[in-house]
């Protein structure tokens, strides 16, 4: 931090100092754990995507119950499927759907400086068409076209 | 349709917690958070509470106002994510949040007086010399008193600047007001901050 002119003044630099260097409130562990249970417990926008219960193989049981699973879920193991391949860094994710039914995924990631991006954004699509299948199960086939994924950012690999 | 935006994630997954962010840049945080992660958030809070809190309790002259100051802006920020642009840092933004529910907190209740901020007051850094601890302790409740003495404005930019090491800048953008009148409040805090601590010198 540049030199300022409390920095002059010993009895306000000293002042600063104090401040700075008390120690965390020791309420703060409290404090902490009541920010996230707080965050826990407040309700953001969701939407229900329709899904196939696992291991049914026959028509009766697949259309005798109804599973979704909130676009929130699904957006977040496609993150956690995607983080750090290639040293890609999504930042954006969004489900193509038609009414509860997933048609597809947008992808917008951080490349990394000098990799190949249309064999990255292959193999990620790649990768988002796995984790949905896997979430979703076969509601509805989805195939490479139904993947967007878009580069908008680059970054170089040394500073990953 | 599209569905995007907003998100929240299951809190069922197979990362124990901190694994994957504790070491995160804030832009990975933000970015994860932005996508639902509640971890990727909480690392959030865990990396800049402490200083938010503090401010909170330096601006208020109570320590139970500060903690519902600092989480309400925690609330805010978790439900604000998406108007977070990156156009200054995630500490500077944080510091906005805190900074503008701290201004909600004293309109809605007038602020303790000045020897209430005294018994609110943490305990000085911990010493072995008893004598200094008395020393530090009577010190930095002068320089409460001192403090709660200066207008807002003045107030909020010293402590930015001083003690969290915020540019003219960064101080400007949390106070909504410009870098020059930063500096004015910064000089009129010192000048008033000198006198009221003469004694010390």
């Amino acid at each position: 931090m540049a030199m300022t002119p409390s920095h002059s003044d010993p009895v306000l630099a000293r002042a600063a100092r104090s401040l700075k260097d008390k120690p965390v409130d020791a309420r703060w562990i409290d404090i902490s754990d009541s920010i996230i249970s707080r965050v826990r417990t407040t309700t953001r926008r969701t939407w229900p995507v329709s899904a196939e219960f696992p291991g049914t193989t026959e028509q009766s049981e697949r259309t005798a119950d109804t599973l979704r699973i909130s676009d929130h879920v699904v957006r977040s193991a496609v993150r956690r499927a995607l983080a750090g391949v290639h040293g890609a860094e999504p930042t954006a994710i969004d489900l193509y759907l038609d009414e509860h039914t997933c048609t597809g995924a947008y992808v917008d990631i951080v490349g990394v400086y000098g990799d190949d991006l249309q064999a990255v954004g292959d193999e990620l699509a790649g990768i988002v068409l796995a984790t949905l299948s896997d979430l979703l199960g076969p509601v509805r086939e989805l195939t490479r076209a139904d993947i967007d994924v878009h580069v908008h950012d680059i970054n170089d690999a040394e500073t990953r | 349709m599209i569905v995007g935006g907003q998100g929240e994630a299951s809190p069922e997954h197979g990362t124990p917690f901190g694994q994957e962010f504790i070491a995160a840049s804030d832009q990975a945080l933000i970015n994860a958070a932005k996508l639902g992660e509640r971890d990727a958030f909480e690392a959030i809070v865990l990396r800049y509470g402490p200083e938010m809190l503090r401010y909170a309790q330096n601006m208020l002259s109570d320590n139970g106002a500060a903690e519902e100051v600092t989480q309400d802006a925690f609330v805010a920020a978790w439900k604000g994510l998406d108007t977070f642009r990156g156009d200054s840092s995630l500490r500077t933004w944080l510091f906005t949040m805190v900074s503008h529910k701290v201004v909600d907190q004293r309109r809605r209740r007038s602020i303790a007086p000045a020897q209430d901020w005294v018994f609110d007051t943490a305990p000085a850094p911990l010493t072995d010399d008893p004598e200094t601890r008395v020393n530090n302790e009577n010190f930095l409740s002068e320089l409460d008193l001192a403090l709660a003495e200066l207008p807002y404005r003045q107030r909020a930019a010293w402590l930015l600047r001083e003690v969290d090491g915020m540019t003219h800048v960064e101080i400007g953008r949390i106070l909504l007001i410009t870098p020059s009148a930063v500096r004015g409040h910064l000089v009129r805090a010192r000048a008033t901050l000198s006198e009221r601590m003469a004694a010390w010198r």
